[in-house]
């Protein structure tokens, strides 16, 4: 009995055991055996914030750097560990900020910031760069005096081919406008929810 | 339980008939994540406009893709200028666009992914301010092949705004194939 998917893997089956065949269509045959195309571990990575930022000057764009170790961990805030040693660059005591390709690929990248109370206008604009320098994704949070103070969560999501050692930041920028902002924590938001500021990257596919 | 060493799919202890359901061949999801292709092939698309454009006040302008920036590719669609992309093989997409919009302090800034010239299929809007404004959305959805996509913007600012060629950032417009619905 052949494997259903046979047109993938070649492998058959003795119809009469469940052993697998050995030879000429058969896992153990080198030629047919192919390898897994997804590495291994798959390339993955999600960090949130537990210390909320204030973002003050105006024009001077601030990395994001995650999980720092003034608030690590098991905290017993329902703030799961994300640094899975994988593709976000993170160490105990000084935090991460970059979510490092480990292989060539295509990769889907996102952010949820939220931000702060604020009943003045002002424009934030925050966005993913890639290795220090391109903006690959942008996006805007707006407060004026008129709407009144409203804390907000905004999301940004793309996709991006990246080469092995490639890395995505979360930068944020009061562009303009008065009065300070803050990057919040999932306890900072409205409504109790535990939905606050996150980074994470998945591998897609590929190398191409 | 045996399991095929090259595949994962499982075949019962007490007889060479395949198992249905998760893990086994006769799970779609599980043929279509095994197979070397799919990870080596998927099909994804990332079209950057390489210059700014200028959105007239108050009307749904589809952004021109027809001059594509660096960092762009496309790997299983169909560019028709000037902004139309057509999905080849049908199946579940997420896909996403963005734009930076002029600096001006009037008016609300709108964008949309609009499929077949008649559905708009994810929309995201906000007050202007100062500085200039971006807008950003991302969704998913089932796609047939032959399907199109536009990526649309408005603004109500009173005045022509141009809609800024900012990077790999602005406006940017991509749709990754996921998988296949059964």
């Amino acid at each position: 009995m052949t494997c259903r998917c046979n047109a993938l893997c070649n492998c058959f089956i003795i119809s009469s055991t469940t052993t697998i065949a050995e030879g000429n269509g058969s896992q153990y045959n080198p030629w047919n055996f192919r390898p897994s195309p997804v590495p291994n571990p798959r390339p993955f990575g999600y960090a949130d914030l537990t210390n909320s930022i204030t973002i003050t000057p105006a024009g001077t764009p601030v990395v994001i750097r995650w999980n720092r170790s003034s608030d690590i961990i098991g905290n017993g805030n329902n703030c799961a560990v994300h640094s899975d040693g994988n593709m976000f660059e993170y160490d105990a005591s000084n935090g991460g900020t970059k979510m490092v390709a480990p292989v060539d690929g295509l990769y889907l990248v996102g952010t949820t910031i939220g931000h702060s109370t604020s009943s003045a206008d002002l424009t934030d604009n925050f966005f993913l760069r890639k290795n220090g320098v391109t903006t690959i994704c942008q996006t805007s949070y707006v407060s004026n005096a008129t709407a009144g103070a409203v804390n907000q969560l905004d999301s940004i999501t793309t996709i991006q081919d990246l080469n092995a050692g490639d890395y995505i930041e979360v930068v944020v920028v009061r562009s303009n406008g008065a009065g300070n902002f803050s990057v919040l924590t999932y306890t900072s938001v409205d409504f109790g929810g535990f939905a606050g500021s996150s980074f994470w990257a998945n591998w897609l596919g590929g190398p191409f | 339980m045996a399991n095929c060493g090259c595949c994962g799919c499982v075949f019962s202890d007490s007889n060479t008939a395949l198992i249905g359901g998760s893990g086994s061949s006769d799970d779609a999801f599980a043929y279509q994540i095994i197979d070397p292709t799919f990870y080596a092939n998927r099909y994804a698309l990332r079209r950057q406009k390489s210059a700014l454009q200028s959105i007239p006040n108050n009307a749904l302008t589809a952004i021109d893709f027809t001059t594509a920036a660096a960092g762009s590719f496309n790997r299983g669609f169909t560019f028709t200028a000037p902004s139309t992309f057509v999905i080849l093989t049908s199946g579940i997409y997420i896909f996403g666009a963005s734009v930076n919009f002029e600096t001006n302090v009037t008016g609300t800034r709108y964008i949309d992914v609009l499929k077949n010239g008649t559905t708009i299929m994810d929309a995201n809007e906000s007050n202007s301010n100062i500085g200039s404004h971006s807008v950003s959305l991302s969704s998913t959805d089932k796609f047939l092949s032959n399907d199109t996509l536009q990526f649309r913007v408005l603004q109500n600012s009173g005045i022509a705004l141009n809609a800024e060629f900012a990077g790999e950032s602005s406006p940017v417009f991509w749709a990754v194939y996921i998988g296949k619905f059964v």
